[in-house]
């Protein structure tokens, strides 16, 4: 694949919140690249920084250091009028809340809005014309365009964000847990009607979850991420049917021990000590877990960050 | 939800009051005449007697209520202003903005209202524009932190991150989306703080620092207690502008009440919906 094709490309993002007490390293030296077409998964659990960093992707946080380019130029050198193309460009959908969309404003303009901020749209007909196309494509009728949000099921709603995300024909949609919270048949409609509308439109997928039969079964490259940092990636297949880093394989297999051991793992991405953040929970820990692991390349686009893969390439 | 029955107690006293503010615009005949002596008691030509120079009672209570109601309502209305605006900017845009925002609010909260507004009174003089103000200046930081609370919700809500991520502006997405959001907690407050209001301003005016030339309700319950009413034994020269108080802000305070009820159900029902 050649390089052009790449549309987002975040390079070494860290993001640090700051409170009173201490620093909270959300987001570690994560690196991530989505070509076009292309449909990503970012798995891990919570606290592992993969909101932080889809949110970064969107540009709705500003990453703390790294580089965050789009289409070869830097966001961060962006002028405003490239930043306003950016944003159609780049869609965010956000994790299923009860305010998704505004309650006051009918789904409609929810909808609509988006049009109407980059004045996309001529006239009302133009505006009914791509709604109607949009919501056909996730199947909201015309009643569902009328009510407001409070009068919609947790899945219509959420179409109802994933059309407000998709209306201005991006190219990547990055897909914040879309279907958490949801049950599991309204979760598979989610997931169906993200990608319907992907072949239609044919935007790239950035899509985060926990969980990882959703991964496998919408992603052609998975990254797998944990305490902040981005453990493991390659092809989604290769992960699954070889998986290298300890946590993957615990995630994938299940390992009870492996999830479970917890007690000794700082909360919500929080990591004083150097080494590696998974060391505590992992039956593989030895003494040189304790410096930062290594980032080894296993062949084909694949990359796992663990001493147990031997020494560095170079240092 | 239908309206309550305190609200409709509400709604049937405030009618009232403004029937009151309707009837003092009739003309001069329609009302008792001002007689020579001071005290009379009530009579069937001066309904509620009259007072230490003669005049109505019945006439200045019903003037009465314009300048309460006024500044009751105006300054209610500059208050909530305030505090709203606060409220939004502290809670939208967080960081350095809302910690000062908030200081600012624990600062005016801790000023002691009252004894601050006689002597701002007292300092910027007599008149109806003054009395607006400082009760509107002095009056707004519990309404600045409920309509922050509020604020804060939204702002860190879902719907507004997909907001900045299509590329909606700050100033857009305040005025298109917070604000209508907390529409319903500032009028809840407005309400609220109407009765406060009229009460400040019967106080500053009983200690005679009312606008001489409008005279409210407070005016004349000042000139009850410094022209010797009681002494008269002349009760019906204290007691209606008293109860006009009273009733005044029973009805806000009821009605007030049903707002904040009724929006914090839609909130909770619009939450437990989903």
């Amino acid at each position: 694949m050649s390089s052009e094709e790449r549309i987002l490309i975040g390079c070494e993002l860290s993001k640090e919140f700051r409170t009173r007490k201490r620093i909270i390293r959300a987001l570690q030296r994560a690196s991530v690249e989505i070509r076009k077409g292309e449909r990503v998964a970012l798995v891990g659990e919570s606290g592992s920084g993969k909101t932080t960093l889809a949110k970064i992707l969107a540009y709705i946080l500003k990453p703390s250091e790294g580089r965050l380019v789009f289409r070869g130029k830097n966001l961060a050198e962006m002028d405003k009028r490239e930043l306003r193309i950016f944003r159609t460009k780049v869609q965010y959908v956000p994790q299923y809340s009860d305010l998704a969309l505004d309650p006051l404003w009918h789904i409609y303009d929810s909808i609509a809005e988006p049009l109407r901020i980059h004045g996309m749209v001529e006239s009302r007909q133009e505006e009914l014309e791509r709604i109607l196309e949009i919501a056909d494509l996730l199947n909201l009728s015309i009643d569902h365009l009328r009510r407001k949000p409070r009068d919609l099921s947790g899945g219509e709603l959420q179409r109802a964000v994933i059309a407000r995300a998709i209306i201005l024909k991006p190219e990547v949609l990055i897909a914040d847990e879309p279907t958490s919270m949801l049950d599991p048949v309204t979760q598979s409609r989610i997931i169906w009607a993200i990608m319907n509308a992907r072949e239609k439109i044919g935007f790239s997928t950035i899509l985060i979850t926990h969980e990882l039969s959703i991964a496998k079964a919408i992603s052609e490259r998975l990254y797998v991420m944990f305490g902040g940092r981005i453990v493991e990636f390659g092809f989604t297949e290769d992960i699954f049917t070889e998986p290298l880093h300890p946590y993957t394989s615990s995630l994938i297999e299940r390992d009870v021990y492996l999830l479970m051991n917890e007690e000794k793992i700082a909360e919500g991405g929080v990591f004083e000590s150097p080494g590696c953040e998974f060391r505590f929970r992992c039956r593989f820990a030895e003494e040189k877990c304790k410096t930062p692991p290594p980032e080894i390349r296993m062949g084909k686009k694949r990359t796992v960050r663990c001493w147990l893969y031997g020494e560095p390439d170079r240092v | 939800m239908g309206t309550s029955r305190t609200e409709i107690l509400g709604f049937l006293l405030l009618s009232s009051v403004f029937l009151m503010l309707i009837f003092s615009f009739l003309p001069e005949e329609y009302f008792g005449k001002k007689s020579q002596s001071p005290y009379l008691p009530p009579s069937p030509s001066n309904p509620l007697g009259t007072n230490d120079i003669g005049e109505d009672v019945l006439k200045n209570l019903l003037i009465g209520s314009r300048a309460s109601l006024t500044i009751g309502i105006l300054s209610a209305l500059v208050a909530t202003g305030i505090g709203t605006l606060i409220g939004v900017i502290s809670g939208f845009f967080g960081g350095r903005i809302d910690e000062f925002c908030r200081s600012l609010t624990d600062l005016f909260l801790v000023i002691p209202g009252l004894p601050m507004m006689i002597v701002l009174a007292a300092y910027l003089g007599p008149s109806y524009f003054n009395v607006i103000l400082v009760i509107g200046l002095l009056w707004w930081p519990a309404t600045a932190r409920i309509v922050r609370a509020r604020a804060v919700q939204i702002a860190n809500s879902a719907f507004v991150e997909g907001l900045i991520a299509i590329g909606a502006g700050r100033g857009y997405i305040v005025i298109k989306h917070i604000l209508p959001n907390v529409y319903g907690v500032a009028l809840s407050r407005f309400v609220l703080t109407v009765p406060s209001a009229i009460i400040l301003e019967a106080g500053l005016s009983f200690i005679g620092l009312g606008d001489p030339r409008n005279p409210s309700w407070g005016t004349a319950l000042h000139f009850a207690l410094t022209r010797g009413a009681l002494l008269h034994g002349a009760w019906w020269t204290f007691i209606p502008p008293g109860l006009c108080i009273a009733i005044t802000s029973l009805a806000f305070l009821l009605i007030g009440f049903g707002i904040e009820k009724r929006y914090r159900e839609s909130v909770k029902s619009m939450e437990r919906s989903l």
